[in-house]
């Protein structure tokens, strides 16, 4: 009895929100967040802005996306087969699916998504990832059929691409469409009104496959000052804004603040590094590389431009992703170390100014960053002082995004650099760091050649399953970490405030913006209609 | 008002003296030190480097009134080329000239800094350049009245019976008789360049890390608003004392 | 008439050097638009940035390139956004009443304020009250307004949470009654405005009162008072209208000043004007809008500058147009 009774009382414990609270009564409430820039274009595979990303995120559907521990789970795709070796994907799509207009979605939409994607006046950034396709087949409304030429592991996840509905789009007039202001997608969310410059309206899709979501509105409020998101924050205008440590860490202390917002910090998804031109004769011996790394204090640039919310970063995965070798740790802090490498590479200070010199040329290099980063620019500085330190001479220059791509990395007109990848779970490196991606404008600028590590790279593409794709990226972060084509510096924290009467909100790897749909906020609390 | 001015600039000038002495200092970090209000250590505080508010204010100095200084030299040189030539020779010039002056006068200025600057990168010398570069056309408008107002009168006429060239009579007759206004403009010109240079370093745009400008500083106080008050504070009154000082002694010299 | 056509045929002169000017300027420098929200992205392929730079011609020889931008452009149309691909037109036409309310906002606040502080300044001249007041203008016109928008937002907006500190209104304006969104409006814009106007209204009021002294001093005003009449009569019959008279000028010329300013406001306080739209475009190298802005802001300027003449000239029985004086 007595035993009967406690379970009970847990069984009410547990079960008591969804009792007093039914589906119907957590409907309504605003979701009011902010978003530093205008989304650019709500078709999710025009845009390459995070803005734009994270609305249309909520307006439109891939066939599969990550789930909240970043595994790959169906989307629009209930599941999928992997056929012929690698050499086939089949996706078996979702029955019941409607484009917010009330049509229905079919393989049609994924067959003309695909077209668009892969046609040459779409300006699309994503193209690249369905080279490899050779056909793609509708054999019924709910199958679809992705041949490759060869079998294409990061291929899987790149069908996490939002899908369009060819309906509304098969006469469009490439990239000028409406439809990038109206779009119509089969998300959660529904746009109902942009604003432009100041706000983004979304309303819940009653009809979304899922369940509807329970906030009946989202709205992103566009301020490009995250001094200003933050006084939006302190006087209770907006529920949610990424802040800066130094917002986190001195200014969230009060009371009210306290009582009305909780606060969230999780590892990004992204690793700020420093890229050394490996055609410059300055860092074509490694042993020069890895006396930069031991001179640069890691942890001290952490505590002073994240103010302790990071980490140190080890190479190229996710710090907690299972193409990380765990076992690798970072490059430690060593100037004297990195003084004897220096000298074992020929680096000496004969002139007796302070800086090391070999064969009469000093040891005085420039360090490019993009500006308007506060965090890059402070890091650079302390960089700076530490090179200073060994006897290496470090200028800061900072450019403008387009110019720095452009005219300095595009054209390999650099010696250093200081900058961060966005990271995906999908972990696959081959566009960064393969020896065939090294022409004009691709992204190994750095023009890292090292045959393992390519045949490796090539390997893990050509391999489904985890566990055997790990073995060969743990494989593949020795080598980067010992070859330091790349100083890794840190991995940043995401930093998150959120209003406290949002309920449901469970952090997990993939961050906390995972199971939104599932927020509510209780009939008492709610601020808006 | 005027003894307040003259004594700011004297500061100015001696702090700009000692800069190079308090170079290092501005320099030096401190990380177990960052943010911290002003104390008798770091008398202005430190920055979110930890870095000596009151030697990066010194040295700060430097480049914003070299900046301005050196956009005013610019737009003065051009506006009293441009003014004494379409006012000596008149007719076509004349009309050419007045139509480029009305041509830049249309334009928002700072529309047009902003995007040069956005363009070419920012710097202390493209700065400079472009500020000076569109700052030119009051002057040319003042000395052009000055010039017309002169060329018909004796000392000028007689200048030109003894053979006196176009060149010797614009910069050894006339343009010294229009100094004063020149000068009015350019006291008044610095003010003006130096709060646009600050404002170009506000938006973040200005002179580049990690050399201090007093924009510049005040940006990275943008960040640290409502934490460090001192890094907002200072910088401003800085920048507000020297561009008042200019705006006092400037309309004291135009007194007639 | 004939000043008309005068001003007509330079003004054609002048709109072609605007043209240029606003090609020139953004053309002759290195770099192309890209997005520069976007972080490096491994999944933005280079070869993306090509199509983009084939897609919107600027692979073409620059002559060409202004030619056909510049022919388009005299009938109105500045083409398409490279960002989000709308009109330029229509991202301006969005933009610029809001500029247009603030800037006519700071004008009337600046005349208001700033006449009245002048004519004072001008009767009480040379007295202790007079020097205070010339102090503080002169120390408001030389305040960096960007750092008293800095403090101002502090102070009144998260030290006494009294004024809203971004954007023009209330989150969900469009729910409400024609009177509540006035004062919703007017409440968004009590700190930018009164801000930008600072600036304005030191200038103003110092030219004023320098204006109104010289006025008093000229010989119709001794006559008039020697004809007996009222100091008040002097003053606001006959000295006031002639000192007012210069101001339509400054004001004319106080657009460019304006515009510019409205980067700096706009950005502070998150205002979707011309300034952000501008100072965005700027660095996302969305050079359709970029130039079209341009344009636009000189045609403005112009457009202010015409008016004041024209009132200028309609105000001053001096000044007969079309006759040579």
């Amino acid at each position: 009895m007595r035993v009967r009774n406690r379970a009970f009382f847990l069984f009410l414990f547990l079960f008591s929100a969804p009792v007093f609270a039914s589906a119907d009564e957590r409907r309504g409430d605003a979701f009011v967040t902010s978003s530093i820039a205008e989304p650019s274009n709500l078709i999710p595979f025009l845009a390459s802005d995070s803005a734009s990303a994270e609305v249309s995120r909520l307006l439109f559907n891939g066939l599969v996306k990550y789930d909240k521990n970043l595994k790959l789970t169906g989307d629009l795709a209930s599941d999928w087969d992997i056929e012929e070796g690698g050499l086939v994907i089949v996706f078996h799509l979702r029955k019941n699916v409607r484009w917010q207009d009330g049509e229905p979605f079919t393989a049609r939409d994924v067959a003309f998504t695909f077209r668009a994607l892969t046609n040459p006046s779409v300006p699309t950034p994503y193209g690249g990832d369905f080279e490899k396709v050779v056909s793609l087949e509708t054999p019924d409304p709910h199958t679809v059929r992705v041949r490759y030429k060869e079998p294409f592991s990061p291929g899987l996840a790149s069908w996490s691409v939002g899908i369009v509905p060819e309906h509304l789009l098969k006469d469009a007039d490439w990239p000028a469409t409406g439809f990038s202001r109206n779009p119509v997608g089969t998300g959660p969310y529904k746009l109902v009104q942009w604003t432009s410059g100041e706000k983004l309206v979304l309303r819940a899709n009653p009809d979304y496959f899922e369940g509807a979501p329970f906030i009946a509105r989202v709205v992103y409020r566009i301020l490009p000052e995250p001094t200003t998101a933050f006084l939006e924050l302190e006087t209770e205008n907006i529920d949610s804004a990424a802040l800066s440590p130094l917002q986190f860490k001195r200014q969230t202390g009060t009371p009210f603040f306290k009582t009305h917002y909780a606060k969230y910090a999780f590892p990004s998804f992204s690793y700020t590094y420093i890229g050394y031109n490996l055609r410059n004769p300055l860092f074509a011996d490694k042993k020069v590389r890895k006396a930069i790394g031991l001179a640069i204090h890691k942890q001290e640039i952490i505590d002073t431009v994240l103010l302790g919310y990071g980490r140190a970063a080890t190479g190229p995965f996710l710090a907690d992703g299972w193409a990380a070798d765990p076992a690798i740790g970072p490059s430690g802090f060593d100037p004297s170390r990195a003084k004897a490498l220096l000298a074992e590479a020929g680096w000496r200070d004969t002139s007796g100014d302070g800086i090391l010199d070999r064969g009469g040329r000093r040891f005085s290099f420039t360090i490019l960053t993009n500006w308007g980063n506060t965090d890059r620019k402070m890091a650079c500085e302390i960089i700076q002082k530490r090179l200073r330190d060994v006897g290496i001479e470090m200028n800061i220059q900072t450019l403008e995004w387009s110019v720095l791509l452009r005219e300095f990395i595009g054209k390999k007109r650099f010696e250093a650099v200081l900058l961060g990848w966005q990271l995906s779970p999908e972990p696959d490196p081959y566009d960064i760091f393969h020896s065939s991606k090294t022409g004009p404008g691709q992204f190994n600028f750095v023009s890292y050649k090292n045959e393992e590590a390519d045949r490796l790279m090539e390997e893990a593409r050509r391999i489904f399953p985890e566990a055997e794709r790990a073995k060969i990226y743990h494989r593949l972060h020795g080598i980067l970490s010992e070859d330091e084509p790349y100083t890794f510096l840190y991995v940043p924290e995401s930093l998150v405030a959120l209003h406290r009467r949002f309920k449901g909100v469970e952090p997990a790897p993939a961050g906390i913006g995972h199971n939104f749909i599932e927020w509510y906020v209780l009939k008492n609390e709610r601020k808006y209609r | 008002m005027k003894h307040f001015a003259k004594a700011w600039f004297l500061i100015l000038a001696a702090v700009l003296l000692g800069s190079p002495f308090f170079a290092e200092r501005a320099g030096a970090m401190d990380f177990s030190r960052i943010l911290e209000p002003p104390s008798l250590s770091h008398f202005l505080g430190t920055d979110s480097l930890g870095r000596d508010l009151f030697a990066r204010l010194v040295c700060g100095a430097g480049v914003s009134v070299g900046v301005s200084f050196l956009a005013v030299f610019i737009s003065i040189f051009l506006g009293t080329l441009l003014g004494a030539v379409a006012g000596y020779f008149g007719k076509g010039i004349d009309k050419l000239v007045m139509g480029l002056t009305d041509l830049a006068l249309c334009f928002p200025v700072f529309f047009l800094i902003l995007a040069v600057i956005a363009v070419l990168g920012p710097g202390f010398w493209k700065i400079a350049v472009i500020i000076g570069l569109t700052g030119w056309m009051g002057t040319a408008r003042l000395v052009r009245a000055e010039v017309l107002s002169l060329r018909e009168r004796e000392f000028v006429l007689a200048a030109r019976a003894l053979g006196a060239g176009a060149p010797r009579i614009i910069f050894r007759h006339l343009v010294p008789n229009a100094a004063r206004p020149i000068v009015v403009n350019a006291v008044l010109g610095i003010s003006s360049a130096i709060l646009t240079e600050a404002a170009l370093s506000f938006l973040g745009i200005g002179v580049r890390p990690p050399a201090p400008s007093w924009g510049n500083i005040l940006n990275d106080a943008r960040a640290t608003l409502g934490v460090a008050w001192w890094l907002a504070l200072f910088p401003g009154a800085a920048i507000f004392l020297t561009v008042l000082s200019a705006n006092v002694l400037g309309e004291d010299i135009g007194k007639p | 008439m004939n000043y008309f056509l005068k001003r007509s045929g330079g003004l054609v002169v002048l709109f072609f050097g605007i043209t240029l000017i606003s090609f020139a300027v953004i053309h002759l420098a290195p770099g192309g638009p890209t997005d520069i929200y976007s972080q490096m992205n491994p999944k933005v392929s280079a070869e993306a940035a090509e199509k983009m730079q084939k897609l919107y011609g600027l692979d073409r020889p620059l002559l060409e390139q202004y030619g056909s931008w510049a022919k388009r452009v005299f009938f109105f149309d500045f083409g398409r956004s490279f960002r989000d691909g709308r009109p330029v037109t229509k991202k301006i036409a969005a933009a610029i009443p809001v500029t247009l309310l603030m800037s006519v906002l700071s004008l009337l606040f600046i005349l208001a304020a700033g006449i009245p502080l002048g004519i004072y300044g001008a009767v009480h001249e040379g007295t202790r009250r007079d020097g205070v007041l010339s102090a503080v203008l002169l120390a408001g016109f030389s305040l960096p307004v960007f750092w008293a928008a800095l403090l101002a937002m502090s102070y009144f907006g998260v030290g006494l949470r009294v004024l809203p500190v971004a954007g023009i209104h209330s989150l969900f304006f469009d729910e409400m009654t024609f009177f509540e969104k006035i004062r919703d409006v007017a409440w968004h814009l009590i700190l930018p405005v009164s801000l930008s106007a600072l600036a304005g209204l030191a200038g103003i009021s110092r030219f004023m009162r320098a204006n109104l002294i010289q006025v008093l001093k000229e010989n119709y005003i001794r006559t008039a008072r020697a004809k007996g009449l009222s100091e008040r009569k002097v003053l606001y019959g006959h000295a006031l209208p002639n000192a007012i008279l210069p101001l339509l000028t400054l004001l004319g010329l106080s657009v460019p000043g304006l515009l510019g300013g409205s980067v700096i406001f706009e950005s502070i306080f998150s205002i979707p004007g011309m300034g952000r739209l501008f100072f965005d475009s700027v660095f996302a190298r969305d050079y359709p809008v970029i130039m079209g802005v341009l344009v636009l802001g000189a045609i403005l300027t112009l457009l202010g500058n015409f008016l004041a003449d024209w009132a200028y000239a309609a105000c001053d029985p001096r000044i007969r147009l079309g006759e040579k004086f």
